[in-house]
């Protein structure tokens, strides 16, 4: 069946919600705005190697989706964020307050499916989207390979069980020999990709079982996409697939290992949305 | 990615027998680190910055079965399974990155002879390479899964006991349809973690009319088309319509909406008191969803309980109504009549009290019978309501008399309504066909001035009329008082 991205549902949007403290919005420099989106499992601190090389001739705007890092925990409501669109309609609600226009916007992983979903909402404010190791299916389908089973999608479940059951114990710093590290940066970086264990079991399970081929084709915002050689998350053939179903969309492989090239190949990273933007 | 060259795995797996220069009291140390690495009593790996493993020690080995020629040089992400390594790439190597270690996490490490073995792992940044401590952690990882099976299954017992109990308070505190449909769709929503729910109630003409919560659905669960939700108030049973090709063949144009509206399923449940169904309850979704047995045991008795509430208002509702309705023509009663002028009267203002009695009426029963007696009076009363103007009110008083309350009227203007009325009751009834059917009208008109009593009013009105009755009846008798 055809898709058209338009709404016949109204949306309300939130009224009187201060959607910036919500989203934890942060903004450096001026000049054309340049948004970074984050993915399952950290915050906006993901960006901390990549985005402040934009600070100088863009104006850098950050942000934690509802439910990571220092978003308003309370503003979660979990039939909201039942799908992608919940977190996209966060972010449309983002650009609208900042009045934003001619964005570029950069996400990684699911964020960058958020963002692509934002931008089919409202094309006319996005001038770029950048999409570092996209998937728009993470689960094999028929005819599709996305890399995992529904399997492997419940056992990640049940890894997040195991792991955030002590969440709120890590709460409380411990102090680990660490002896490069003074005490200062210990308590700064203990906030690092602070996820609510029960929002982050959601957010998995949307992320890892939401199926955005369809959403491909609506794109009509130039797009770069960024691919890890290297990617188990995000696999060469998903990249591919996710720039092959873009209309007018770039695809640079980098040759890094792992699903987060921004934290470790920063400066290829930038170097290739630098490139984009050129 | 590290421009350093890996080290090679030969010169880090055992001391180098070539090693020059080494005295006894250096080898002894040398061996004893070896053998203090090899045999701690938890695994220990070095990766690059690759995640690509450079060292073991014998411990890790014996754990996963691999011995070090078959761990140096594959990454540590591949002894994990599929869905652990997901949690690895997405979260365990972002946070070690950016803290610089990470500890206590848990995951699953597939063996050699591919048994999972479940460990805690620390993790600590050290230049371009991780060490990576490993405890084998088998019961207390069940231990903590139970406890938290525990925990979830008690949380949600807990849950569904207060929406039960908020329910029930908010059914036993509303206090009117609007509230009490709206109490269930938002009942609906958080219970079902739906995106959206909504209440949609039969209404008098018998098409469902939404009156609370959002309906996503526009058109589809009411309006025109009555696809669903007659469906449900038809059958009484629950239907569940999600965005696939399948359910697309029975309901084309439940899922197109739901596309549209990006969607992915619907739940309509029907709201049934005893056998009849009042309305629906809608609850939408923005990812499949199917709903345990449970799940719509729970919805369907809140429905009921919901509809109980709004079926017992209904009636409260019908006996008010009653208490103040003639049941034949459904005009004010006596009661009514005599309560609204009371009204008018306890403030100094013009009223006109009109008071109708039919002449011929009396013939038309005996002759014709009380049936067609009690359609004549019928008619006559819609023949009233459209006589007066907007703000009169029209009542009956008893047999075939009517009364007709003209508020803030003056005498003149009361006498061009009964003109009115005058006209259309001469114009005839085709129930009886033959017999002259017309009013005599008295009105006693009241300035406003000194204090009047109902029962004086409404004398005086009743006196005018007779007064017409004897001038020779179908006219009007007017007196100011």
């Amino acid at each position: 069946m055809t898709h058209t991205p338009v709404r016949l549902v109204t949306i309300v949007r939130s009224p009187g919600v201060d959607v910036l403290t919500r989203n934890n919005v942060t903004i450096i420099g001026t000049g054309r705005p340049i948004i970074f989106a984050h993915g399952f499992g950290c915050s906006q601190d993901m960006w901390r190697l990549v985005a402040p090389h934009f600070a100088a001739d863009y104006q850098v705007i950050l942000f934690d989706h509802v439910g990571s890092g220092g978003s308003d925990l309370s503003a979660y409501r979990p039939g909201t964020y039942d799908s992608l669109d919940g977190y996209a309609d966060d972010l449309v609600e983002i650009v609208e307050e900042l009045d934003l226009t001619d964005a570029i916007f950069v996400g990684h992983s699911v964020g960058s499916i958020i963002g692509l979903l934002a931008a089919n909402q409202i094309p006319s404010r996005f001038s770029k989207l950048v999409l570092v190791g996209p998937s728009a299916r993470y689960v094999d389908a028929e005819g599709y390979t996305g890399g995992f089973s529904q399997t492997d999608i419940d056992a990640l479940l049940d890894s997040l069980d195991g792991n955030y059951f002590g969440w709120s114990r890590t709460i409380a710093p411990v102090i680990m020999g660490v002896p490069e590290q003074p005490e200062l940066a210990e308590e700064l970086t203990d906030s690092f990709c602070s996820t609510n264990p029960t929002i982050a079991r959601h957010f998995a399970r949307v992320t890892f079982l939401s199926d955005n081929r369809r959403d491909l084709d609506d794109v009509s915002v130039p797009t770069l996409v960024i691919q890890a050689s290297d990617d188990v998350i995000a696999p060469m053939p998903v990249g591919q697939y996710v720039a092959d179903h873009i209309a007018d969309s770039t695809l640079v492989v980098l040759q890094v290992s792992g699903h987060c090239a921004h934290l470790s190949a920063p400066d290829e990273v930038v170097t290739a949305i630098t490139a984009f933007l050129e | 990615m590290s421009d350093e060259p890996r080290h090679p795995a030969a010169d880090l797996n055992a001391p180098d027998p070539n090693a020059p220069d080494l005295n006894a009291h250096d080898l002894n140390a040398h061996a004893r680190f070896e053998a203090l690495f090899d045999h701690a009593p938890f695994g220990y790996l070095i990766t690059d910055s690759d995640d690509v493993i450079v060292r073991a020690n014998a411990t890790f080995s014996a754990m996963t079965g691999l011995d070090a020629s078959a761990l140096v040089g594959s990454q540590f992400r591949e002894l994990l399974p599929a869905g652990f390594q997901l949690l690895y790439e997405t979260r365990h190597l972002p946070v070690l990155r950016l803290k610089g270690y990470v500890e206590e996490v848990f995951f699953d490490l597939v063996t050699a002879d591919g048994t999972v073995l479940p460990v805690l792992v620390n993790a600590v940044i050290d230049g371009a390479e991780v060490r990576i401590g490993v405890l084998a952690a088998a019961n207390r990882v069940s231990y903590e899964q139970q406890l938290l099976s525990t925990q979830r299954t008690a949380e949600s017992l807990a849950a569904r006991v207060t929406v039960l109990q908020d329910a029930s308070s908010a059914f036993a505190g509303g206090t009117s349809e609007k509230g009490i449909a709206v109490s269930l769709a938002s009942i609906l929503e958080e219970m079902l973690v739906a995106s959206d729910a909504c209440v949609a109630l039969v209404d008098p003409a018998g098409s469902l009319d939404v009156v609370a919560g959002t309906n996503a659905l526009d058109g589809l669960i009411e309006g025109d088309q009555h696809l669903l939700g007659t469906t449900v108030v038809a059958n009484g049973t629950p239907v569940v319509v999600h965005a696939t090709d399948e359910d697309a063949a029975e309901f084309p144009a439940v899922v197109a909406g739901l596309r549209k509206a990006r969607l992915q399923t619907v739940v309509v449940f029907p709201m049934t008191n005893d056998s009849t169904t009042i309305g629906v309850a809608a609850a939408f979704f923005r990812r499949g969803r199917d709903l345990v047995a449970s799940e719509v045991e729970v919805v369907l008795a809140l429905a009921r309980q919901a509809s109980q509430v709004l079926t017992r208002m209904r009636a409260q509702e019908q006996l008010a109504y009653a208490a103040l309705h003639d049941q034949l023509t459904g005009l004010a009663n006596r009661a009514s009549i005599r309560s609204s002028i009371a009204l008018s009267l306890a403030s100094p203002r013009r009223l006109s009290v009109m008071f109708l009695d039919l002449d011929g009426f009396k013939l038309v029963n005996d002759q014709l019978g009380h049936h067609v007696g009690d359609a004549i009076l019928q008619e006559v009363a819609t023949r009233l309501r459209t006589s007066v103007r907007g703000g009169d009110i029209v009542g009956r008083y008893g047999g075939d008399e009517f009364v007709v309350i003209c508020d803030g009227t003056d005498g003149d203007a009361a006498e061009s309504v009964a003109a009115r009325i005058h006209d259309e009751i001469r114009a005839g009834f085709a129930e009886a066909d033959g017999f002259p059917i017309s009013a005599s009208i008295g009105i006693a008109v009241y300035e406003g001035t000194a204090p009047m009593a109902t029962d004086a009013i409404i004398g005086a009105a009743d006196a005018a009329m007779y007064e017409s009755k004897r001038l020779g009846r179908d006219r009007t008798t007017r007196v100011d008082l």
